[in-house]
């Protein structure tokens, strides 16, 4: 894929893979994996970024004694979600332009 | 490459906030090498290079790297803070141990209550066993009594042990919580 494409692709991922319930950073790595290549040193400045646009918050509870980094959802970022699926049309639009005219100027 | 070296090598990537990342490679690590069953020098066979990650982290997060100091520049700074010893020293010194004494402080309630909880546990099993022979010696009604006092005891006694556990294990995550926040903030300060 497309480094720039895959690039705004991973973050609304993120937010998704999150939408489902809280995760953590190996957790989502696992569950995207069949979705989009992700990375683990990809995820993580991306998840920062996430949490400094306050798309997602992050708390820490023990497991197997030891502390583990739960990332949560916000508000915010369920709201850029839901644009993104607004957005999508758009994008569709555009790839049927490309789609039509690729096709026409090969029969061509 | 084992944990420690891979996670002292991206410590020396010039990156600001690079604990933050540090723990969550740690903790990646052992969440892999739980889930996969393998060890953790065979996750970091697959991770990307240090060098790489760290590159990875400006590109897509932009921190800023630390700054570099120039020779002159850092032998100023170490004159000043020599100079400048007997007063930032002793305010340091002095949070130091409001900070030391705060923990001590959070971490009282847990230990007073596993102290009365082990003294309760301990004494009301003895005086259980001792009415035991309360009423042989005495009378039933009195050793029936000792026994449920001591009963009552040895309750109140687990309940606070068990409290004690609780409280002990959230004050671990608050104290751990709170220590990595101070260092942010004062690492975020003196970036």
């Amino acid at each position: 894929m497309n480094p720039q494409l895959k690039k705004g692709l991973l973050e609304y991922s993120i937010l998704a893979a999150l939408k489902t319930g809280d995760s953590y950073g190996y957790e989502i790595i696992k569950n995207l994996d069949t979705i989009i290549d992700i990375s683990e040193s990809t995820l993580y400045p991306i998840l920062k970024r996430l949490e400094r646009q306050e798309k997602i918050t992050s708390y820490s509870e023990i497991y197997n004694n030891r502390l583990r980094k739960y990332y949560h959802i916000t508000a915010i970022g369920e709201t850029d979600l839901t644009d993104f699926l607004k957005q999508w049309q758009a994008v569709e639009h555009v790839y049927n332009f490309i789609k039509e005219v690729t096709t026409n100027h090969e029969s061509d | 490459m084992n944990q420690t070296d891979f996670l002292r090598a991206l410590k020396k990537q010039n990156v600001i906030n690079y604990t933050d990342y540090v723990s969550d490679y740690a903790e990646l690590i052992s969440d892999e090498a739980d889930d996969k069953a393998i060890s953790p020098e065979q996750v970091i066979a697959h991770l990307d290079d240090p060098k790489i990650i760290a590159a990875k982290i400006v590109a897509e997060d932009h921190p800023a790297m630390r700054p570099k100091l120039s020779k002159p520049m850092f032998i100023l700074l170490l004159t000043i803070i020599i100079l400048g010893a007997p007063l930032w020293a002793a305010i340091l010194a002095t949070l130091l141990i409001l900070l030391l004494v705060a923990y001590i402080l959070i971490w009282l309630l847990p230990f007073i209550a596993g102290v009365i909880g082990v003294s309760f546990t301990l004494v009301g099993s003895l005086a259980t066993l001792v009415s035991i022979v309360a009423i042989f010696k005495a009378s039933l009604a009195f050793g029936m009594t000792q026994s449920g006092f001591s009963l009552i005891i040895t309750g109140i006694g687990i309940l606070l042990l068990a409290l004690t556990w609780h409280t002990a294990k959230r004050f671990s995550l608050t104290s751990v919580v709170f220590t990595k926040w101070l260092y942010r903030k004062f690492k975020g300060g003196t970036a």
